[in-house]
């Protein structure tokens, strides 16, 4: 233990990124020991920074002001539509780039967020550096009865919401059903949705504390999603929804789709598209994959004239995130537009009522 | 169409009633009287209408331009037309002169049938008949449109279409207008399909087009189930027009690719004889890479993608992972060299 460490101060909030910390045991704090991607750090919100907002762990978002000492993850973290992050430069100035809890250098410098200064890494009492727990997979092979994936074609498609109405909609029809989204930003209040829409679990990128994809090889990303997919298998889910996010032109998306694996983990496709000529493109490209693509959803389906557009153009239905949520329409989407295979044991009851 | 029927006196509040830009080629003195009766209206049909109530379209756009705010109980001079819009409504010329909405805030008067999520009802109107000349003959677009184009060598034609509404087209096109006139050209922009509606057109006058025109000038409020023969005649009309002491022509072409007229239009051959250059707009990097293949198989001179996938850097450098077009953003286009390379060998031909 390092003289100078202390304990990890009561009353320290612990956001989202944080929330695979074991808390049971005691913890304490080394200034000597570096950030660094992935790791977790005690930090202070610095004097002169504004209040801001931070999801904690068990969910409520509280407001932190300065002065208030908060666990954060600092990483190399990708958010298109957000902040991102480097790791912090040298010292310990950094800033709450995500109200989920992780903290660096904001890109580009000019961005205005919280700072904080980082007071040092979070170890436990034989002085090693804690990280939060990540899935333990006992075996990649498994997976839900039906696994359904959801891919977003470009951001703003709202696959989220799509995700969520096709969520309660097997909630509805009596499935155990789970959810995965193995990277992306960070979304709290995504995860909590799903949860109280019915989800028997919900994972997201803090369960494989996977910040930022850039650099990371295809077939990892193919793992992670083996990995979260195994997990859900191991909660008995009949269903799993995995969530693909960012778009199929970005580049962790992108890459993937070039290097499927032997099996794609799922066994039907959901394309979240905002236009029609972007279902068609998304169509065209995934069908080289021979991937099942069954229906279109998201951002589209508001529009009764887009969605007209992407069928004539597709074949596919287009479907709102009402009718996803009706059991009549899912029951039959799964019906006729499935050929499940011939590996799956059993059906979920209700799918083959 | 002139049927002449009994006509009734204009009400006595005709004087303020506000005249929509979709209508602006209809002078109001030509404006004698109402034909109120059982009358099926037809697209162009000029209406008098009172505003019952207020929906989406809070404000009607008078032809000066300005958007002035409608009450309950205003009088309004509209068109009736058909209208697609996938991020507004789909509405269609009524059977009658029944109650019906105002579908567009250029001036349209129609029943929606279909509308986005994110719109509210359309604006209520009660149609007091329509509008009819001193011989008690309807009065309608058509019958003041521009007269048959004169035929003349045309200048290079740079086309902006894109994948949808709201893809990014009209400020495009108001780019290259912008960068085409910094490089000397005298620029005269068009827009041939859509619905009729002063935001584009003002958009590219403000960006320096010496002559706008639009389908409303060659008689028609709106393009949507417009006969195809005639959508090619008012694209060959328009630029016509437009090009008279032009030496380049900007042409906007709403909606997307998967919209009827739009796709059309785009293999017809009066489009494809004289498109010099294309410009597509997309939204995301998928949109544009959809466009590119969809323009490239139509055999099509397509130049640059643009639009909306340009506002933000990850996007525009994910479309260029994705396609072999130039991706240029709108102030790349404002500078005029790239639509100047494009341009100038057909110009010189024209010389």
């Amino acid at each position: 233990m390092s003289p100078s460490s202390f304990p990890l101060p009561r009353g320290t909030r612990i956001p989202d990124s944080g929330r695979q910390l074991d808390l049971a045991q005691q913890l304490w704090v080394d200034p000597e020991q570096p950030a660094e991607d992935g790791a977790v750090m005690l930090a202070r919100l610095d004097a002169d920074a504004a209040p801001a907002t931070l999801n904690l762990a068990e969910g409520r978002a509280a407001t932190l002001f300065p002065g208030d000492l908060v666990v954060v993850v600092t990483a190399r973290y990708r958010a298109p539509l957000a902040v991102s992050c480097d790791l912090p430069l040298c010292g310990m100035g950094a800033a709450l780039v995500c109200p989920d809890g992780i903290a660096g250098q904001p890109l580009p410098d000019s961005l205005r967020v919280p700072s904080l200064s980082l007071l040092g890494r979070v170890v436990d009492s034989s002085d090693r550096a804690v990280r939060p727990a990540t899935l333990k997979l006992a075996s990649g092979s498994q997976r839900p009865v039906l696994t359904l994936c959801v891919l977003s074609v470009a951001r703003g498609a709202r696959a989220a919401a799509l995700t969520h109405a096709l969520l309660r909609g097997f909630v509805s029809l009596g499935t155990r059903v789970g959810a995965a989204r193995p990277f992306g930003m960070l979304n709290a209040s995504e995860r909590w949705r799903q949860l109280d829409a019915g989800a028997v679990a919900a994972f997201d990128p803090v369960d494989l504390q996977r910040w930022c994809t850039d650099g990371v090889p295809p077939s990892l990303l193919w793992h992670d999603c083996d990995e979260q997919l195994a997990e859900l298998a191991a909660l008995n889910c009949d269903v799993g929804l995995l969530r693909l996010p960012g778009g199929m032109a970005s580049n962790a998306i992108y890459q993937m789709l070039n290097a499927p694996p032997p099996t794609l983990p799922f066994d039907g496709l959901i394309i979240a598209a905002a236009d029609a000529m972007a279902a068609v493109e998304a169509c065209h490209r995934l069908a080289n994959l021979s991937a099942p693509v069954i229906a279109i959803g998201g951002a589209i389906s508001q529009s009764p004239l887009a969605m007209r557009e992407a069928t004539l153009a597709t074949g596919l239905p287009v479907l709102s995130n009402n009718a996803l949520a009706q059991t009549s329409e899912l029951q039959r989407l799964v019906s006729e537009g499935l050929q499940a295979p011939s590996s799956i044991p059993r059906a979920p009851l209700a799918l083959a009522a | 169409m002139n049927t002449a029927i009994e006509s009734f006196p204009l009400p006595a509040d005709f004087a303020r009633a506000r005249q929509a830009f979709a209508t602006r080629r209809v002078p109001s003195a030509a404006m004698k009287g109402l034909l109120p009766g059982p009358l099926r209206p037809a697209v162009g049909d000029l209406v008098l209408a009172r505003v019952e109530k207020i929906g989406q379209h809070k404000q009607s756009e008078l032809v000066n331009g300005r958007k002035a705010t409608l009450h309950p109980g205003d009088l309004v001079i509209l068109a009736y037309g058909n209208r697609y819009a996938p991020d507004q409504f789909e509405a269609f010329v009524p059977l009658d002169l029944g109650p019906c909405r105002m579908i567009a805030g250029g001036g349209l008067a129609g029943r929606d049938v279909a509308r986005h999520a994110s719109m509210a009802e359309p604006t209520a109107i009660r149609p007091l008949g329509l509008l009819c000349d001193g011989q008690g003959g309807r009065l309608n677009l058509r019958d003041y449109a521009l007269p048959a184009a004169p035929q003349a060598p045309l200048p290079p034609v740079v086309v902006v279409c894109g994948s949808s509404m709201n893809a990014g087209k009209t400020h495009s096109a108001a780019m290259i207008i912008r960068g085409l006139c910094a490089q000397g050209y005298r620029v005269g922009a068009c827009k041939v399909t859509g619905t009729g509606s002063g935001n584009d057109l003002w958009k590219m006058h403000d960006a320096g087009a010496l002559r706008v025109l639009d389908f409303v000038d060659a008689g028609w409020p709106s393009t949507y189930l417009t006969p195809l023969p005639v959508l090619e005649r008012i694209y060959t009309d328009l630029i016509a027009h437009t090009a008279i002491d032009m030496n380049v022509v900007v042409v906007e072409i709403a909606d997307g690719l998967g919209q009827a007229e739009t796709a059309h239009l785009l293999r017809c051959d009066a489009l494809r004889q004289t498109a010099t250059a294309l410009v597509y707009a997309a939204p995301d990097p998928m949109a544009a890479a959809a466009g590119e293949r969809w323009l490239v198989e139509a055999g099509l001179p397509l130049v640059a993608l643009s639009g909306l996938v340009t506002a933000r850097a990850e996007d525009s450098e994910e479309t260029r992972a994705l396609v072999k077009t130039p991706v240029l953003s709108a102030g790349q286009l404002a500078l005029g060299d790239a639509m100047r390379r494009c341009i100038d060998p057909a110009l010189r031909a024209v010389a």
